[in-house]
């Protein structure tokens, strides 16, 4: 057996990132759903947020430390909205290492008091 | 309840029997604590591992990195004592008002962890900062354990 050669015929990798899912909290009232992530060590930079096809991808990459021995890793989530969204109305704060998205709910799908009349 | 005998195998069999009877009230306690709707609390506490942290030495400095999501300064509690360098602190995430629950992972947490520091430093110069949920703690060694160069001569 050659170890030697093996390892010059082994391709070279590219070092990978640490992908993490982060812990979520989902609640809901009448006019949006509210998403808490937490976070942490992540700045306004290093966050992404992608609406499509009503699926919301959740990308938060940590800021790297000049310390070797640290590893950042990104937080990586995806979830799929219910059809009740309306995708212009969704909006996130990032607020000491958690962030928290809004989802507006699209105003056919709020809920609506029905005036019962007798006749 | 069985009376001792000085037969031998039949005291075994009494112990036996009364570690039995403990199981069954371990067994009680415990879901009894399940029912006392601590639970979430009760999880939280016994994982091992929140918060992430992260110990370095740079040279003149030590530096503790802890990810601390959703704490305030008054929630972190820190302090050094021979030593021994203790971070206390307490998360909790409560739903927001008149929301109902979909889904709650973000658990409570009340944790302390307690690190030996490897040499002395400067309690008086270390510095301690909250940013993005992170908490970074730095510590000056002290004189005598900063990191020195030594020259060579040739004899």
């Amino acid at each position: 057996m050659n170890t030697t050669n093996e390892m010059v015929q082994q391709p070279e990798t590219i070092s990978q990132d640490v992908r993490v899912a982060p812990p979520v909290d989902v609640y809901e009232n009448a006019d949006e759903i509210l998403m808490l992530v937490d976070v942490p060590g992540v700045d306004d930079a290093g966050l992404s947020l992608r609406l499509e096809g009503g699926q919301l991808d959740l990308e938060a990459r940590q800021v790297p430390l000049e310390h070797e021995g640290f590893q950042p890793v990104v937080f990586a989530r995806s979830f799929t909205l219910p059809r009740s969204i309306d995708s212009d109305g969704v909006s996130a704060k990032l607020e000491q290492g958690v962030l928290s998205v809004r989802l507006r709910k699209s105003e056919a799908a709020k809920p609506r008091r029905i005036e019962i009349k007798t006749s | 309840m069985l009376s001792r005998w000085s037969n031998w195998g039949l005291y075994d069999f009494d112990r036996q029997f009364e570690r039995t009877l403990a199981d069954f009230d371990s067994v009680r306690r415990e879901m009894n604590r399940l029912f006392d709707g601590n639970y979430r609390q009760s999880r939280a506490a016994r994982s091992v591992g929140w918060p992430r942290i992260a110990l370095f030495d740079q040279g003149a400095n030590l530096v503790v990195r802890a990810e601390l999501p959703g704490l305030n300064e008054k929630d972190v509690n820190l302090s050094i004592d021979q030593g021994v360098l203790t971070l206390r602190g307490e998360r909790s995430a409560p739903p927001p008002e008149g929301y109902s629950v979909h889904r709650q992972e973000r658990a409570h947490y009340r944790f302390a962890r307690s690190f030996t520091l490897p040499c002395k430093v400067d309690v008086e110069k270390t510095k301690a900062a909250l940013e993005n949920g992170v908490l970074t703690v730095t510590l000056p060694k002290a004189p005598e354990e900063q990191p020195r160069q030594i020259a060579v001569r040739a004899s």
